[in-house]
């Protein structure tokens, strides 16, 4: 595949040859070679750091190659900027919609060129063609949605809808689709999906990255798989099976297998934490599970699965409106939603992010660890005995090797990885029984990841019971005693130690379909 | 102290070790107060020299009595900003708080009860505050205005709109009365500063108004009560507003519903020009304090030089500006 091989470029909208990117002394991309051809739909599939954002973002003009060529319609490109890229008819439609809430739907479609009249030095919105614009725009991709409606009032979908059809109005021709689906129903993915099927009949290419296989096995003409930044393998959607696609992706099997497989779970049978039925409007459709003392449970679902929620659903911070179910914390009835309670009853939680979610950036070190617990440090009189923190908070900096000035720098100023370990711990040092963790190692650098698994396992193994939840599926396979799946907002599958990459990702991204379809 | 200079010294000298002058890195190495501690004293200098009546301990006790009831407001309003809120009613409350006491006394309660009374009436007011902003989610600016609005109202209503005499024995002690030499407002003023700075840096309540000022969602749910926190603040804010009301109240002798109200944007000005940083999380009391000071003695100076009344709120505005635009300098050389 990396061979670099000549093919004719004449039926080819996009044609994207040997690729090569590095940051530093990393190389992200080797090699890359994809083609879109007119009319045709491919999806990009891989694992978190594949290196599929890189290369969108090379194709999109967003960053500068290394080597390589890119073809469009036949023509060798070098992008200078995004907007070089745009003018050509190259539109990325990242994950989060960008539209102007508060225009119409009309307008946000004819956004980048509007129609305008003028009289001498007067100009103004045309609103009749805009009209009569959108609608024809709208009508191509076979939807109906009112032009004059504001866009704030459309469900998600639809909003994605109305941006698909803003590309299409500034004439896009090779449409890129980060993830588009994560936070859409299995009805409005549906209606995506013909929009997207007009698309192509109208001769536009479509690059859709996913990670959902049922997905790129619906819509997709081909799909792609990048690992480690080379392209492993293309599959034909009818001609090949799911397990195929999930092999490429992960690679070898022993890849995910654990360093750290000495952690034995106390042998205990007594129940932690018991869950039931546990909802929360619209991403979890109730997932029931136990929690056994002393062990790591990881919780491993695509974005979008309902892993999002979990965590908060469990400890709490979410609005009461959207969450139920019953939780027993040690047989006893546990009313979750109140942070404030949870910490009281033993239960510590993690983020997943913790700049916004975890740290106070402007407190120093040894505030952010004692947050919840400064009671503890109170002398008599009513002030913060700051020895006495200093003193605590320095045993868990030499403990966790967090690198730092001391107990009294600010928190801001340590990077990610020990600003993690400061948040462990918080809850550590708080003698919390139960630790709900979200991501925790996103955005650290590797050895950082490798010691807070060994942190997360030694305190594991002197009692703590860990909830792992995690879209990392290399890091639940390393960590965790037992894995519970979700797909779509329920509880698909249940792995023991052991279980390998490919197992969790087949479960997770394929059983999806099996239960969108009932 | 919450902060400390250490790490911003080790900030500052990477990023401005080429481009700044030895006097700028120290500067900027140095906390606010610090700054202001400096302005505060070349300012005196400077009057000192311009004018033999300035540098007179008759004076200078004359000028901090003059901003006494300012900083009275300032000071727990440093607590609420730094903490996330705001409370625009504050000024509006010490106006009807005088307005309240006049008419009460009028009607035959006892002074002292009546102050008890009034000091309520504040602390409830900030506790509506508090539940306006918390409970209903709504914008502190945007609540607190309304309530501006409707106790300035309320004062109207009650008054018609004219001032009110205000003479009960005792009563004037505490405006005009002296302990061992120091005017009583003064004294109030600098012990509810000491007072608060002790709160907020060295108990847990003062620790926790820094967390929810710096990251609300993150303190929620480090099991912060975050609301608690906020209300308590507010009350705290209309409390200090009726005390002010009160101590305006005995200083004239009269009380009219909009006594105060010019003093308001001068309160916010104090806490902003005192480096408590709007966005919340970051401040202390001894800027807010120096910052009344200064404002104070610019006055007191500008009148004793003979610069017209005019022209000092000019000059105040443009000293406010250059000293907010070289704390944020400050603040961008160590990389905030």
């Amino acid at each position: 595949m990396s061979m670099c091989e000549q093919r004719s470029t004449s039926r080819s909208l996009l044609e994207v040859k040997c690729i090569t990117k590095s940051f530093g002394p990393m190389r992200v991309l080797h090699n890359v070679d994809l083609h879109v051809d007119y009319g045709e739909i491919v999806a990009l599939l891989g694992l978190n750091g594949a290196g599929k954002s890189t290369l969108i973002k090379i194709i999109s003009g967003e960053y500068n190659k290394d080597s390589g060529t890119i073809r469009f319609d036949g023509i060798e490109r070098t992008f200078q900027s995004p907007r070089a890229a745009r003018q050509l008819g190259i539109r990325v439609l990242p994950q989060e919609i960008h539209v102007v809430p508060d225009l119409t739907v009309g307008e946000n479609i004819l956004l980048s060129d509007f129609p305008i009249r003028r009289v001498l030095l007067l100009s103004w919105a045309d609103r009749t063609a805009v009209e009569e614009r959108a609608r024809a725009i709208l009508c191509q991709l076979g939807v109906s949605i009112d032009p004059k409606r504001p866009v704030r009032t459309l469900p998600v979908a639809q909003q994605r809808i109305v941006e698909i059809a803003s590309a299409l109005a500034g004439e896009a021709r090779l449409l890129i689709l980060d993830e588009p689906t994560a936070t859409l129903t299995a009805q409005e993915t549906a209606a995506l999906f013909n929009v997207l099927r007009r698309l192509r009949t109208n001769g536009a290419g479509v690059i859709f990255i996913t990670h959902r296989l049922d997905e790129a096995f619906e819509i997709a003409d081909r799909i792609v798989v990048l690992r480690d930044g080379t392209v492993v393998g293309e599959f034909i959607p009818h001609r090949s099976s799911p397990s195929d696609v999930v092999r490429a992706m992960v690679g070898r099997t022993t890849e995910g297998e654990s360093q750290l497989t000495d952690h034995k779970v106390v042998e205990t049978d007594s129940i932690l934490l018991q869950v039931r039925e546990l909802r929360v409007e619209p991403e979890l459709r109730g997932i029931t599970f136990d929690v056994r003392r002393g062990e790591i449970l990881g919780i491993f679902g695509l974005l979008g699965s309902g892993v999002e929620v979990v965590g908060r659903a469990i400890f709490g911070g979410l609005p009461r409106s959207i969450v139920a179910g019953t939780i027993k914390l040690r047989g006893n009835a546990f009313a979750s939603g109140s942070p404030l309670r949870s910490v009281r009853s033993g239960i510590g939680f993690v983020p997943a992010d913790r700049r916004r979610d975890g740290l106070v950036l402007d407190l120093d070190v040894a505030a952010n660890m004692t947050l919840p617990i400064v009671d503890r440090f109170v002398s008599r009189v009513g002030m913060v005995d700051r020895r006495r923190e200093d003193s605590a908070t320095r045993r868990w900096l030499s403990r966790l090797q967090i690198r730092s000035q001391g107990p009294r720098q600010r928190v801001r100023w340590l990077s990610g990885g020990n600003q993690q370990k400061v948040l462990l711990a918080r809850w550590f040092e708080a003698q919390a029984e139960l630790l709900i963790l979200e991501e925790p190692t996103r955005g650290v650098d590797v050895r950082a990841r490798e010691e807070i698994h060994r942190i997360i396992t030694d305190m594991a193994q002197s009692g703590t019971t860990f909830i792992i939840i995690s879209t990392d599926v290399e890091e639940v396979t390393a960590l965790c005693d037992r894995v519970l799946v979700l797909a779509r907002g329920r509880h698909v599958a249940t792995f023991a130690r052991g279980v390998s990459s490919r197992e969790l990702m087949h479960a997770a991204a394929y059983t999806a379909e099996a239960s969108a379809g009932s | 102290m919450l902060r400390r200079t250490q790490p911003r010294q080790v900030q500052v000298a990477k990023v401005d070790a080429n481009q700044k002058s030895a006097l700028q890195r120290w500067l900027y190495s140095r906390s606010t107060a610090f700054v202001l501690l400096l302005v505060y004293i070349t300012m005196v200098a400077v009057f000192a020299i311009m004018s033999p009546y300035f540098f007179t301990i008759r004076n200078i006790l004359n000028t901090g009595n003059n901003v006494a009831y300012i900083g009275l407001m300032a000071a727990p309003q440093t607590l609420l900003i730094i903490g996330g809120g705001l409370d625009l009613s504050v000024a509006a409350v010490a106006g009807f708080a005088g307005v309240l006491l006049s008419i009460l006394v009028k009607n035959g309660v006892d002074i002292w009860i009546g102050i008890v009374v009034v000091l309520l009436v504040g602390c409830l007011v900030g506790l509506i505050n508090g539940f306006i902003v918390t409970r209903l989610s709504i914008n502190p600016l945007i609540a607190t205005l309304g309530m501006l609005y409707m106790i300035e109202g309320l004062a109207l209503v009650l008054t018609g709109g004219l001032s009110q005499p205000l003479s009960a024995p005792g009563f004037s002690f505490l405006g005009s009365g002296r302990i061992l030499g120091i005017p009583v407002p003064l004294l109030m003023m600098l012990i509810v500063f000491m007072l608060l700075g002790w709160i907020l840096e060295r108990t847990r309540f003062g620790r926790f108004v820094y967390a929810v000022g710096g990251n609300a969602s993150a303190s929620r749910l480090a099991g912060i009560p975050v609301d608690s926190v906020l209300i308590r603040l507010y009350v705290l804010s209309g409390l200090s507003g009726a005390l002010s009301g009160v101590l305006l109240a005995s200083m004239l002798g009269a009380s009219a519903p909009k006594t105060a109200s010019g003093a308001l944007l001068t309160v916010i000005a104090a806490v902003i020009f005192g480096g408590t940083s709007l966005a919340g999380g970051r401040g202390t009391v001894w800027g807010t304090l120096l910052a009344v000071l200064i404002l104070g003695t610019l006055n007191n100076g500008l009148v004793l030089l003979n610069v017209s009344s005019f022209w000092q709120t000019f000059i105040q505005g443009v000293v406010l500006l250059l000293a907010v635009w070289f704390d944020q300098l400050r603040s961008r050389s160590v990389g905030e």
